[in-house]
């Protein structure tokens, strides 16, 4: 069971209409309304391809119970901290002729008393001794900086193994805390962890191996159409997918969060590990990546879309190959 | 026999403009009889046999008239991307239409990353719809090979 956390979850609105016009009344001509965050994407696609999962997230009066109930529809368990302010409506109006525009809240600010209920919760659900705590999205005003820090160390004292997917302040100070067993930073997200430039392909292994804190733990990379570099102290494995065609890259890193997660159970229930189970967890990251980015805004890839053959993967790429040349 | 530059992935001795071909068996066929004519594949069936399998798993056409037929293979002597235009269009199993554009990606066999790079280059332009547009629009064999050792070989 892979339990996930959103410090700060959202109601996307899509609204689709024929031609958007600035200051005039705009008819829908569709709509919908999915519950959305990192986490709250990580365990959506677990659960289309019929991984348990449990969603904690904190819940308003309003927005909060319509996340919760459109979640159980699609069989995701949820554990929810009840906080004042409203949970974030995302409104996204996509025109026929492609423009796209959208309009983001700024969501809750969290209390101190807030984050003691988050923390706690969390303790509580570590208690159901998951196979992993998926810590992922930025953090929200408010809550203190080494927050996933804090709870990364709650998880290890558990026993349970965490996966950060996350970016700014909050991510580097659990980065370099060593609690994360798995992180997927983008090529952009490490550069910013790093403060360099990482040109080349041992430059990122490099990094990124500063960070694992022993064998068992590992990385990987995202590199969009480029695929993805999986590191561990022992090896690197590049892996592509077949050129696709692309509807919409929202959501697709969660995606490959959530396969990568979804192997490595498969892998330890098999015993499949070594070089060996890592191909096998990178695989399956950039098969249900790349199955994201072919379906339309929000709709999540279930078994019948990812296509694990289509994936390609070389072992220990030449270190000295600049990353833009991949 | 001559053959082409085997350092470039594509050579205009293995494009064919307003490719003869009315399946994708006959136009991944006329394909690769030029990959072996420039010495770059070995054995027409052998090759055809491994770009077969690959073709049952799934199809390779993309949506917006697209089609990758390829195969790492023991009878590619080197890393190659065989080039057919077609204004009538040939099916490959992409759900809005015929492929346009088909691309043979044929690769060495062996612990080499060549066929990856190649996928990734052509997975990177390929989003991109002046890439489609300039091969498209190309009127020679010369003019498509020097599209693709510019925007696909690194």
């Amino acid at each position: 069971m892979i339990v996930t956390f959103t410090a700060n979850p959202c109601i996307e609105h899509t609204l689709v209409v024929s031609q958007f016009e600035p200051n005039e009344v705009n008819r829908a001509v569709s709509h919908h309304r999915d519950p959305a965050g990192k986490g709250i994407n990580v365990s959506r696609a677990l659960a289309q391809n019929n991984v348990e999962t449990v969603a904690i997230f904190p819940s308003d009066a309003v927005n909060g119970p319509w996340i919760v109930r459109s979640l159980a529809v699609e069989h995701v368990e949820t554990m929810t901290i009840s906080i004042r302010d409203d949970v974030r409506t995302n409104v996204t109006i996509v025109d026929q002729s492609g423009h796209t525009t959208k309009v983001n809240e700024a969501g809750p600010t969290i209390s101190a008393s807030d984050q003691d209920a988050f923390a706690s919760t969390l303790e509580s659900a570590l208690a159901l001794r998951p196979d992993w705590l998926v810590l992922a999205g930025s953090l929200p005003p408010g809550i203190d900086v080494d927050f996933y820090a804090h709870v990364g160390r709650m998880a290890r004292d558990h026993g349970v193994r965490v996966a950060l997917d996350s970016s700014g302040a909050g991510f580097a100070a659990a980065a370099h805390a060593g609690i994360a067993d798995f992180m997927k930073p983008n090529l952009d997200e490490l550069k910013e962890l790093s403060g360099r430039l990482l040109p080349t392909i041992g430059d990122v292994v490099a990094f990124s191996r500063s960070l694992l804190r022993d064998e068992e733990c590992s990385i990987v990379v995202s590199l969009g159409s480029q695929g993805a570099l999986a590191v561990t102290t022992e090896t690197h494995l590049w892996a592509v997918h077949e050129p696709v065609s692309v509807k919409s890259t929202v959501g697709a890193g969660d995606c490959t969060v959530a396969g990568y997660l979804s192997a490595d159970i498969d892998c330890r229930r098999q015993e499949i590990g070594g070089e060996e189970g890592l191909t096998v967890r990178l695989t399956t990251a950039v098969a249900w990546g790349s199955a994201a980015v072919q379906l339309p805004l929000a709709t999540l890839p279930g078994p019948e879309d990812v296509t694990m053959h289509r994936v390609h993967v070389h072992a220990r790429p030449d270190e000295a190959t600049h990353i833009k040349d991949l | 026999m001559t053959t082409s530059d085997h350092s470039v992935l594509t050579t205009k001795d293995i494009v064919v403009v307003d490719l003869m071909a009315e399946t994708k068996e006959e136009a991944t066929r006329a394909l690769a009889q030029k990959l072996v004519d420039d010495g770059r594949v070995t054995d027409l069936e052998g090759f055809l046999e491994d770009v077969a399998a690959r073709e049952a798993q799934l199809n390779t056409g993309l949506p917006g008239g697209i089609g990758i037929p390829h195969a790492r293979s023991s009878h590619v002597v080197v890393p190659s991307v065989a080039i057919g235009t077609t204004s009538k269009g040939i099916p490959f199993g992409a759900e809005d239409g015929p492929a346009h554009l088909i691309f043979l990606i044929a690769a060495p066999d062996g612990a080499h990353d060549e066929h990856l790079h190649i996928l990734a280059a052509l997975a990177r332009k390929l989003v991109h719809d002046d890439f489609k547009e300039s091969l498209r629009n190309a009127k020679t064999p010369a003019e498509i090979a020097a599209i693709i050792t510019k925007e696909v070989q690194k």
